[in-house]
């Protein structure tokens, strides 16, 4: 028994050891198996990521190939097509044209024989592209598919080209533009384009732009200072800074461009030629290096503005532009029998014997057109000689100091050639000053020669034209030096911001840029699917009983062509008679599929009032909730709601909705946004034809705090907003959502207490009240007492009597009436004997050795200012409109003061300003908008409201406002991260990565 | 007793046997576990070299293209974790003048004295 035991108790000792060993093996195992995969797994998670870029590196090269070949770049019919010869075709259906062989052109770049597939030699990748075919069209748009492979490891990823992204600007304007007082920072990433000339007024900070292109010129204009120099006040000499000029006389404007990047670039945009600005141009960080207004300090340096020798083809142009258009103020051509020219011909034919200038020049060009040789040179000298004479009497002292009176009559006839200032017979972009200057007597103004033509086709003989823009900028000699520093000055393409030199410059269309955002239609079908659309449709009783009546009706008309079964044709006319009775009633729905979420509002627009029989009217206005279309997604998506997949576009056309069918009322109908600081995952692009207003701050960080009316001044907020991009080393930085507003009318950014006015608010000042309501008049009519709609009310102060510039207009008729001042004038005898904007000689009634002038506008200017002070004085606000004061939109008042800062953060599409109208009094407020904006032309707008009376006072846009670039379509964006119309969802998303199944 | 006591014990042979037994055993889970603990070693290296390219090349990514060539071409960085310092490199390799360029983002670092390299390759267009 012992020997058993012991015999057993070594064998369990044996058994014990022997699982243990078992059990410290199988340990070892599953560490070793855990080990290992924990070292494939990295492994192949690093081999994945590189993988992954090798794909990117692939779309970097086919994207490079593809704009070398101007967007003409395909190695595939289709996805699964590779091209060969035998299919290389264009396709004249979609203009695609598909070349073969297929251009490569980078270092070690290859097609694949056997895939058709783009390869570069020690790259591990390969690239397919394609155009996209929708619905059997072009879309506009190219597929690369491109895939990288590492030890086995595959990723994939797709990218969309488009041709041009409208959104690669911060800003475009289709035409000519004026950038006043603005300040726009490109954060080194969008640029700003202008189709036409760039006009700088007021202070503008550039900050990070990476180009301001034209088409155009970009030119500094002269503030208007029409009737001021020479007058009453001293002009001080050598002006070491713009603040020290009044504003009357000099533009107190300078143009800062903070950046290390900014290109300025005129003409052909796709010359590699341009110019970096590497420092600042700013007074402060440069003196001197800023714009220098002393022209006239004396010193004989800075003293010419650029001008003009007016040679016979810019008589010819111009002659036969008003042959075309019409003359303007003054025509160039003279009716007057005493002015006649006598048409020769070179080749000795007969002359056409004297005729008027008028009736010359009509026989010279049809005799020209004809192919007869006209000797204009003669033509020219003729008219010259009729017109030496024609504005002696203007000269200082009766002598002409610059010019001939001929280049005079050729300048003020180019009135209609359209002056941006106005109409002041002044063409546009002359220099003002210089301009007055040579009309009326300054030995320092001359014509010298300094212009380029910009080609344009005339509409009157179709044939090309030299269209003269006038550029009279020329810089005094610090910005000189520092365009000289720069080769800014130099001839060539973009090589400077003020040399003339447009000719062949690029001009982009908008639509293109746009491309399918600029498409309503398209829009309006994702907000169908997948979005939300408020609006008419067609109801489908009405589709579906449409659809049998026009089968039916072409059934018919084919038995009555045929016309052998009279039966037929009968059974058939009566199946349509009663097909037609069964019409449903109601051929249209309105839509609303988040009614809970919108409200139907009513108030007074006052920055664009609707006036309809000589009264103010309401506008229209769907208010949409942003928070409670949040509410909605979030209950639909637990529901399985139909926003439960919301695309991010609402599309609203209050055009087809339960109001507005007055063409009047249409125009004024407003979509307004309100709590939108915080946008649908994904974010939010609104696009309507109506009106859009934005209330409050728009967009702001998602994950930031969520509390309504957070204060924009929040440091968190500021700070995410407006740092450098190149500043923001997390993505976390630049959270918000994004967001378009597509419009073709306007776009209105509001504060949050913005008062929705049930009556229309008065002018901010009482005495511009009186302009807003006397609507209609005629500037002539200031003169004249009471208001056509209340004849009674006998406001109007004795002018006469309080008349402050009497002296003045006594001297003036004395001079050159001989006699005095009528004491029955009247506005009517003021406008025929004094006409706008004529200048009067005075003599030199203070003494101070100069002539000094008068000026018609003095009269009505000062006159007008007695009027307003009697108009205060009479009318107070209190006593007329109650004294509730601000704020209170149940009486009229005066509109909402705005002292806060507004953050809105959208890219904005219209084909208006896009710094919109405000319908408030921004005070001291300020507006930051962060987006792209772009301005759609003139053929995609639709009208605003005609207002029928000037609007002054009534609203005021902020004194600062900052447009930065937030384009979302940056480099490493996510498709999430682009708006929803045009490029984000789906099979629409600019870049995106697939399975590799789908290579 | 002897007899007894002889039966009791385990004999030399027995003692031998077991002992070789665990001795391979043990020999052989140390040698595993010294592998296994290299093995980790490694693998978080690789991790940290691989996240720390993969950051940079993103932060690179983030900048105009006009600017990375100036800014990022030869620039080396630390890498939290891995020495010596600095462990990272940009290179940047212009393949086509302004229009396209080869990016690579090389970590180097010593591992238990040994030379340890990643590197991701992608390249940026100027489009």
């Amino acid at each position: 028994m012992v020997s058993i035991f012991k015999k057993k108790k070594k064998a369990v000792i044996l058994v014990t050891c022997f699982y243990a060993i078992i059990v410290l093996l199988g340990l070892s195992m599953v560490s070793f198996l855990r080990v290992s995969n924990e070292g494939i797994s990295s492994s192949r998670d690093s081999d994945s990521l590189r993988a992954f870029y090798a794909a990117e590196s692939g779309i970097s090269y086919a994207a490079t190939e593809i704009t070398r070949s101007s967007y003409q770049w395909y190695t595939h019919r289709d996805k699964n097509t590779p091209l060969t010869s035998q299919q290389t075709v264009t396709d004249t259906i979609n203009s695609i044209q598909l070349d073969y062989p297929i251009p490569v052109t980078l270092p070690g770049a290859m097609i694949d024989s056997d895939s058709g597939c783009y390869t570069v030699s020690g790259k591990n990748f390969k690239v397919k592209s394609y155009p996209e075919i929708i619905d059997g069209f072009y879309s506009g748009t190219i597929v690369l598919i491109s895939q990288g492979e590492y030890n086995n490891v595959k990723r994939t990823t797709e990218y969309r080209v488009g041709k041009e992204s409208a959104y690669q600007y911060l800003m475009f304007m289709p035409q000519d533009y004026t950038i006043g007082s603005l300040t726009f920072n490109g954060r080194n990433a969008g640029g700003i384009h202008v189709n036409g000339n760039i006009y700088l007024t007021g202070n503008q900070y550039f900050n990070y732009l990476t180009t301001i292109t034209s088409a155009g010129y970009m030119l500094r204009l002269q503030r208007y200072q029409y009737g001021d120099y020479h007058g009453n006040y001293n002009y001080p000499s050598s002006p070491t800074s713009p603040a020290q000029l009044s504003y009357h006389w000099y533009p107190s404007n300078t143009s800062r461009f903070y950046t290390g990047t900014t290109t300025f670039t005129t003409g052909d945009t796709n010359s590699p030629e341009s110019a970096t600005l590497n420092y600042y141009l700013s007074q402060t960080e440069y003196p001197g290096a800023s714009w220098d207004y002393d022209k006239y300090s004396g010193s004989g340096a800075d003293t010419s503005p650029a001008q003009y020798i007016v040679d016979d083809t810019d008589l010819k142009n111009l002659a036969l532009y008003e042959m075309g258009n019409g003359p303007g103020s003054v025509s160039m051509l003279s009716s007057d029998s005493n002015q006649k020219i006598n048409v020769k011909y070179t080749d000795h034919s007969p002359a056409e014997g004297a005729l008027t200038e008028a009736d010359a020049f009509y026989i010279a060009s049809l005799a020209e057109k004809e192919g007869k040789p006209v000797d204009w040179t003669s033509f020219w000298q003729d008219w010259r000689n009729n017109h030496k004479n024609d504005y002696q009497q203007y000269h200082h002292d009766g002598t002409l100091t610059g010019g001939e009176d001929w280049q005079r009559r050729f300048f003020w006839s180019a009135y209609n050639w359209g002056d941006a200032y106005g109409g002041n017979g002044i063409p546009d972009g002359v220099n003002r000053e210089w301009w007055q200057d040579l009309s009326y007597g300054d030995d320092r103004a001359e014509f010298v020669n300094d212009l380029t033509p910009a080609k344009v086709e005339s509409t009157y003989t179709g044939e090309g034209l030299d269209l003269y823009y006038f550029n009279t900028e020329k810089q005094a000699p610090a910005w000189d030096a520092w365009l000289e520093d720069n080769g800014l000055d130099q001839i060539g393409l973009n090589k400077t911001l003020v040399q003339d030199k447009t000719q062949d410059g690029k001009y982009l269309d908008p639509t293109a840029l746009l491309g399918k955002h600029a498409d309503f239609d398209n829009v309006k079908k994702k907000a169908l699917n997948g979005g939300i659309y408020i609006g008419r449709v067609e109801t489908a009783a009405y589709a579906a009983w449409y659809n049998e009546y026009l089968n039916l009706f072409n059934q018919f008309i084919a038995a009555l062509n045929d016309g052998s079964n009279i039966g037929l044709i009968m059974n058939l006319f009566s199946q349509l008679m009663f097909c037609y009775s069964q019409q449903p009633n109601e051929q249209y729905e309105l839509l609303n599929p988040v009614p809970e979420c919108t409200e139907e509002k009513y108030f007074f627009n006052p920055a664009q009032p609707v006036v309809i029989d000589g009264q103010y009217k309401k506008t229209n206005v769907l208010e949409i909730d942003v928070n409670a279309i949040n509410a909605r997604i979030a209950s639909d998506k637990d529901t399985g709601g139909p926003l439960a997949e919301f695309n991010g576009v609402i599309y609203v056309d209050l055009n087809d909705y339960n109001w507005s069918q007055n063409s009047l009322n249409e125009n004024a109908d407003s979509v307004m946004l309100i709590n939108g600081e915080r946008l649908p995952e994904g974010g939010l692009s609104l696009a309507t034809p109506n009106n859009i207003y934005l209330k409050g701050n728009y967009n702001l960080d998602p994950d930031g705090f969520l509390e309504k009316n957070r204060s924009a001044d929040d440091p968190a907020v500021i700070a995410r907003v407006i740092s450098e991009k190149e500043h923001i080393n997390e993505s976390a930085d630049l959270k918000w959502q994004p967001a378009e507003l597509i419009t073709k009318r306007m776009v209105y950014t509001l504060s949050d207490d913005f008062n929705e006015p049930s009556y229309m608010p008065m002018c901010y000042g009482r005495a511009q009240q009186y302009y807003d309501e006397y609507y209609g008049r005629l500037a002539g009519q200031d003169y004249v007492q009471g208001h056509p709609y209340y004849p009674s009310d006998s406001w109007a102060p004795d002018v006469a009597a309080t008349r402050s510039i009497k002296p003045r207009v006594e001297q003036f008729f004395q001079d050159f009436y001989e006699g005095p001042v009528p004491s029955d004038w009247d506005a009517s005898w003021i406008s025929t004997n004094w006409p706008t904007n004529h200048v009067w000689p005075l003599g030199d009634i203070n003494d101070d050795g100069k002539m000094d002038y008068l000026r018609a506008n003095d009269l009505i200017n000062d006159v007008q200012g007695h009027i307003e002070s009697a108009y205060d004085s009479k009318y107070s606000f209190a006593a007329i409109h109650g004294s509730e004061g601000n704020n209170n939109p149940d009486t009229p008042s005066q509109l909402n003061f705005v002292t806060d800062k507004y953050i809105y953060n959208s890219a904005i599409i219209t084909p208006y300003d896009f710094r919109g109208s405000s319908m408030e009094y921004w005070y001291d407020g300020k507006k930051i908008i962060n987006g792209a904006f772009i301005q759609l032309p003139d053929n995609s707008s639709y009208k605003l409201p005609v207002t029928g009376s000037p609007t002054y006072g009534r609203s005021r846009t902020p004194s600062q406002n900052t447009y930065n670039y937030e384009s979302r379509f940056g480099r490493g964006s996510k498709p999430s991260d682009r708006p929803s119309i045009g490029l984000t969802f789906g099979e629409e998303a600019s870049w995106r990565e697939i399975q590799n199944d789908f290579f | 007793m002897n007899k007894n006591k002889r039966k009791q014990a385990f004999t030399l042979m027995e003692t031998l046997v077991a002992t070789l037994i665990m001795a391979t055993v043990l020999g052989s889970m140390a040698f595993s576990l010294s592998h296994f603990t290299r093995t980790i070693t490694d693998s978080a290296s690789q991790d940290k070299a691989i996240s720390a390219a993969r950051k940079k090349i993103e932060e690179i990514l983030n900048h105009p293209v006009e600017q990375i060539m100036n800014t990022y071409n030869g620039q080396t960085f630390n890498v939290t974790g891995l020495t010596p310092d600095p462990a990272g490199k940009v290179t940047i390799n212009e393949i086509a003048f302004e229009e396209l360029y080869d990016l690579n983002v090389t970590v180097s670092w010593n591992e238990r004295g040994n030379p340890a390299t990643q590197t991701i390759e992608t390249s940026i267009a100027n489009y």
